[in-house]
């Protein structure tokens, strides 16, 4: 009876799951063309399949596209979805913007009963959620500890096999060529409202111009993982070098005149600009100002992490969080995290938001600053590593993977100590 | 470009979420606020939901009230307490960083007089809003007044035309400048009273779609409130 009474403060599956193909074919359509904008739906427990007292339950942001996806991708596996407030945007941008916090996490969990729902006090969470969502506040106030699952959702299935462990795979963040191709279409609508009002004085002109953005930002989010990693612009330049010789072929072929080609080449590599500038700013892979890429001409991040050892308590909160495995830990002699890996980072501060001990540094002393979720994130990060130079010998250093999590390939410094040196050498 | 350009004047909403605030709701949304400070006497405890830039806190303290704001977002608090400090009043003003769902927790029953939210509670469905709205209910006075303003769907057939129409051709805007999504409640009169509350008075604004809801706990409700609250969990 009292199952029955949940049931009914249960909301209905918010978007309909069980959406005809056509009608789900225009959705999809609809939400990969605005993705950028807000869309919210229902909030609270959903439960999917048969779920007991024992059956897992993950964690999502209120976005109806994801969730939408999520119920397809649960379907017959027996366990329950926290929808959370995110105010209707996806859950990396929303934690990052301090619009999805432990504070909505704690509503959700509150709200929806979960406690006497299940027994266990365990959520798996998006690792998307990480700059934003600090773990032990919500363990703090709730009792239940957010575990982050595999950063896309396709791995879900694969994930709830492996018994809720993930692969050093799935702690990834990737940019795979779905995903690429809905930013491209999104970018290229986005422009197409925003230029959209020529169309009225000059429909034709503004029409092809349209046709060269979305064809260009086709073009390179497409072939995104092709180019080469970008150093001094060098991806930059292989890329106007082979439009500018396919629009050489056309404007050929067409019978241009100079005048006409001069001008398209300038749209061109226009276009080009804008489109390394989004894509240096606003993937899910790499993110820095435009400034930087102007002047520097690469997509590394300001923000360079190092770990200070004498305040490192090694909760790993950094490791498991980092989207790009910046950290690995240490586990011979001494334990703790470091910083392996800084030039990949993506500047989200998922670490820096789950670093209670406030252990790492910055080693550029800069940042692009458009995450909000971190209080105080100025001094932290501007804070001086000059007592870390040390801690500079871990970048680079081989890692292998240990119960899931990268650890430093190191000598066993404690044996070695332990046994004298003629010994050794003797062995 | 464009999309990194429009991310990064997103991203500032926040910042601008006064006058933006005031764009979106015609100015309205200031009225709202005003005749809220209207009803509070010097001396009132008054609690504000979702306090944000503390406009309406301030307002209050105007009136001669202790105010209590609670807000989810530290950087708003930060703003509602530079307006505070700038106003020379932040003796009278205490801001709580918390959930919404956690009011039981920093309070004990019957702690206000005057328990208000603006803009804040759309967000959330009926669920949550009945749980809110039951703890609002025990920590406000016998003869307290709750004073929730919000957007609301409208009723009638045209209304609710013209107002789909409307937010439908305002959600770009209205997420590129505020960084928000449109979240009308439904039958907001409805859930404050299913919480135990005695609605007093209903003001509408722009085709119903803007309402402030008045409502009372009468000490003689106490016991019918409980009632309630127990039906609809």
């Amino acid at each position: 009876m009292n199952a029955g009474r949940r049931q009914n403060t249960t909301p209905s599956a918010g978007p309909d799951s069980r959406m005809c193909h056509v009608k789900r074919f225009f959705h999809e359509l609809f939400h990969t063309f605005f993705r950028y904008y807000n869309f919210p739906c229902a909030l609270g427990l959903i439960r999917i399949g048969n779920p007991g007292e024992e059956s897992p339950v993950f964690l999502s942001g209120n976005y109806t596209l994801t969730v939408q996806r999520l119920l397809r991708k649960l379907r017959g596996i027996d366990c329950y979805l926290l929808v959370a407030n995110s105010r209707g945007c996806n859950v990396w941008c929303a934690a990052g913007m301090n619009e999805f916090s432990d504070c909505d996490v704690v509503d959700a969990i509150t709200v929806s009963r979960l406690a006497e729902i299940v027994r266990h006090r365990r959520i798996v969470a998006p690792p998307c959620a990480a700059p934003g969502v600090d773990v032990e506040a919500v363990k703090r106030v709730t009792g239940f500890h957010l575990h982050w699952g595999p950063m896309s959702l396709n791995d879900l299935p694969e994930f709830i096999r492996n018994d809720l462990k993930r692969t050093p795979e799935m702690a990834q963040i990737r940019f795979p060529l779905r995903d690429r191709l809905e930013q491209a279409a999104a970018t290229a609508l986005a422009y197409a409202m925003t230029i959209g009002v020529g169309l009225i004085f000059w429909p034709v002109v503004v029409g092809k111009l349209i046709g060269l953005i979305a064809v260009l930002y086709a073009f390179a989010f497409g072939l995104f993982p092709w180019f080469p990693e970008e150093r001094h612009w060098r991806r930059f330049m292989l890329q106007a070098g082979i439009l500018l010789g396919a629009q050489a072929v056309f404007g050929y072929w067409r019978g241009w005149h100079a005048g006409d080609f001069g001008v398209w080449c300038g749209l061109l590599l226009g276009i080009l600009v804008l489109v390394a500038i989004d894509q240096c700013g606003s993937t899910p892979i790499y993110k820095t100002g435009a400034t930087h890429w102007l002047t520097k001409g690469d997509y590394r991040s300001l923000f360079s992490p190092v770990v200070d050892p004498a305040l490192c308590i090694n909760c790993m909160q950094c490791v498991l969080a980092c989207p790009q495995r910046v950290f690995a830990g240490r586990r011979g002699a001494e334990r703790g995290v470091v910083s392996v890996r800084p030039e990949r980072c993506e500047e989200c501060f998922a670490c820096i938001k789950q670093c209670h001990s406030r252990a790492i540094f910055n080693r550029s002393g800069r940042y692009k600053g458009d995450v909000k979720s971190v209080p105080g994130l100025q001094a932290i990060v501007t804070r001086s590593w000059a007592h870390l130079r040390r801690e500079d010998r871990w970048i680079g250093a081989p890692t292998v993977i240990r119960g899931s999590v990268p650890c430093v390939v190191e000598p066993r410094v404690s044996e070695a100590v332990a046994c004298p040196m003629h010994t050794a050498g003797s062995l | 470009m464009l999309m990194y350009g429009w991310m990064v004047f997103v991203e500032f909403a926040p910042e601008r979420y006064d006058w933006a605030a005031k764009l979106m709701t015609g100015g309205r949304l200031e009225r709202i606020k005003d005749r809220i400070a209207e009803g509070i006497a010097p001396g009132d405890a008054v609690l504000d939901i979702g306090c944000g830039t503390g406009t309406l806190a301030l307002r209050c303290i105007d009136r001669g009230a202790r105010v209590t704001g609670l807000d989810s977002s530290e950087f708003m608090l930060r703003k509602a307490r530079e307006n505070a400090e700038r106003a020379g009043v932040s003796h009278r003003l205490e801001l709580v960083h918390d959930s919404v769902t956690q009011l039981g927790k920093h309070w004990v029953p019957e702690t206000f007089d005057v328990i208000t939210s603006t803009m804040a509670l759309g967000e959330f469905p009926r669920e949550f809003l009945d749980f809110i709205l039951r703890d609002c209910f025990r920590l406000l006075r016998s003869g307290g007044r709750l004073l929730i303003a919000d957007e609301v769907w409208p009723e009638g057939f045209w209304a609710l035309l013209v107002y789909r129409i409307g937010i439908t051709l305002l959600w770009i805007p209205q997420f590129l400048l505020l960084r928000r999504a449109f979240f009308p409640i439904r039958d907001l009169r409805g859930i404050i009273q299913a919480a135990g509350f005695e609605v007093n008075q209903v003001w509408k604004w722009a085709a119903s779609s803007l309402q402030l809801v008045s409502a009372g706990k009468s000490a003689a409700l106490n016991s019918a409130g409980e009632t309630s609250a127990v039906f609809t969990a």
